[in-house]
């Protein structure tokens, strides 16, 4: 018993690698305990790409089933997380083309690499004061209307703090694109913002 | 004033304020800072606008199901291709002969000694084998007699079509894989 108490416990301090080298070796508990670390990220991700709670839920399954299928193609020059991540960005994309979610803005860009801007309409007067629970609610709003190939980036970048080298890894873009992609999003947001009549940004 | 704007380095900015320029870059740009009070100030508002896009985007993960990671790792492991290499398929295999023949040699288990018990599955895989042979002749000198063609020509053309079956389902299950 004592001895089981001692697994269970230390599997929680097995890093990333062990656990794939286990899960590979036919070990169950190696498999569940990655999905057990990255099935909240993975979910935030895929939801905040998507906006919708039961499509995350199951494009975040489709993401682990794949994982599982291929886990002993995992080469461990790359950190298990940007491998994770890149198979979720690439569902995620590959939801939004099934469901034709405004495919134009997932990769069409104008000559000079901007997008336009897709402002929502109806938005009430903006208020001088706000609580910072509605400037989380702003933000979420904001980052919902950029378009996908930018809130991609601004997710990984600022939602799971990926660097710009593993956003390049995730995404398959070149690292300029991604320093230059990641630029013209956050001014496209603090635009968004001014028009709502938020300053100081 | 114009000018001056146009050397000034906004995309590296947000870069900077990342940590993602390199050392060099970095120099150079905070040496701008101190010369460019526009820049400056533009640096203190991406510091709190990059700092409450980290504090919005990094909370809130969602609720997930109580039994999401059991309903996860269940449907991953039933889906067939799994961690099941080509490997394991022989390693199936091999066990499953073992165990057949294991079942082979209980059913001889009558005779008296292990050399009778052997010859018993011997002879048994024989007269398979035999038999399987004269099936397949029988069959095929049907189909022979049923067709125009001649048998050889019935022969040659289920090889043909046994050949193609493997290679396509080869081909799908590397398709799969990949």
């Amino acid at each position: 018993m004592a001895a089981k108490a001692i697994t269970f416990s230390s599997i929680r301090d097995l890093t990333d690698g062990e656990l794939i080298v286990g899960a590979v070796a036919g070990r169950a508990d190696g498999f569940e305990e990655l999905v057990r670390r990255y099935q909240r990220p993975i979910t935030s991700y895929v939801y905040r790409m998507l906006g919708d709670h039961e499509s995350a839920l199951d494009v975040t399954q489709e993401v682990f089933i794949k994982v599982y299928n291929s886990l002993h193609k995992y080469s461990s020059e790359y950190k298990f997380s940007t491998w994770l991540y890149r198979i979720a960005h690439n569902a995620a994309i590959d939801h939004m083309r099934r469901n034709s979610i405004v495919p134009q803005s997932i990769e069409a860009e104008n000559a000079d690499g901007s997008y336009q801007l897709q402002i929502e309409s109806g938005r009430p007067s903006p208020e001088k004061d706000r609580e910072m629970s509605e400037w989380r609610t702003e933000i979420d709003s904001v980052v919902k209307c950029l378009p996908p190939a930018y809130r991609d980036l601004i997710l990984l970048r600022h939602g799971r703090d990926l660097s710009y080298d593993e956003i390049a890894e995730v995404t398959g873009l070149p690292l300029g694109t991604v320093k230059n992609r990641l630029f013209r999003a956050r001014e496209m947001m603090r635009d968004m913002f001014v028009e709502r009549g938020f300053t100081g940004f | 004033m114009d000018t001056l704007r146009q050397n000034c380095p906004f995309e590296d900015i947000a870069a900077y304020v990342d940590g993602e320029l390199t050392l060099e870059r970095e120099l150079e740009v905070e040496t701008h800072f101190s010369a460019c009070a526009e820049c400056y100030s533009e640096l203190n508002d991406q510091k709190a606008f990059l700092r409450a896009l980290d504090q919005t985007l990094r909370q809130g993960d969602l609720e997930l199901p109580a039994d999401f990671t059991k309903v996860v790792v269940a449907n991953a492991e039933s889906s067939v291709a799994g961690l099941r290499r080509s490997q394991e398929r022989y390693h199936a295999l091999f066990i499953c002969i073992g165990l057949s023949l294991f079942v082979l040699f209980a059913l001889g288990s009558q005779a008296e000694n292990v050399v009778d018990q052997a010859s018993a599955v011997a002879s048994f895989f024989a007269r398979f084998i035999y038999s399987f042979f004269i099936g397949v002749a029988i069959i095929i000198r049907n189909v022979a007699s049923q067709s125009q063609f001649g048998a050889s020509t019935v022969v040659f053309l289920t090889v043909i079509f046994a050949a193609l079956a493997l290679f396509v389902s080869r081909r799908v299950s590397s398709m799969r894989d990949a």
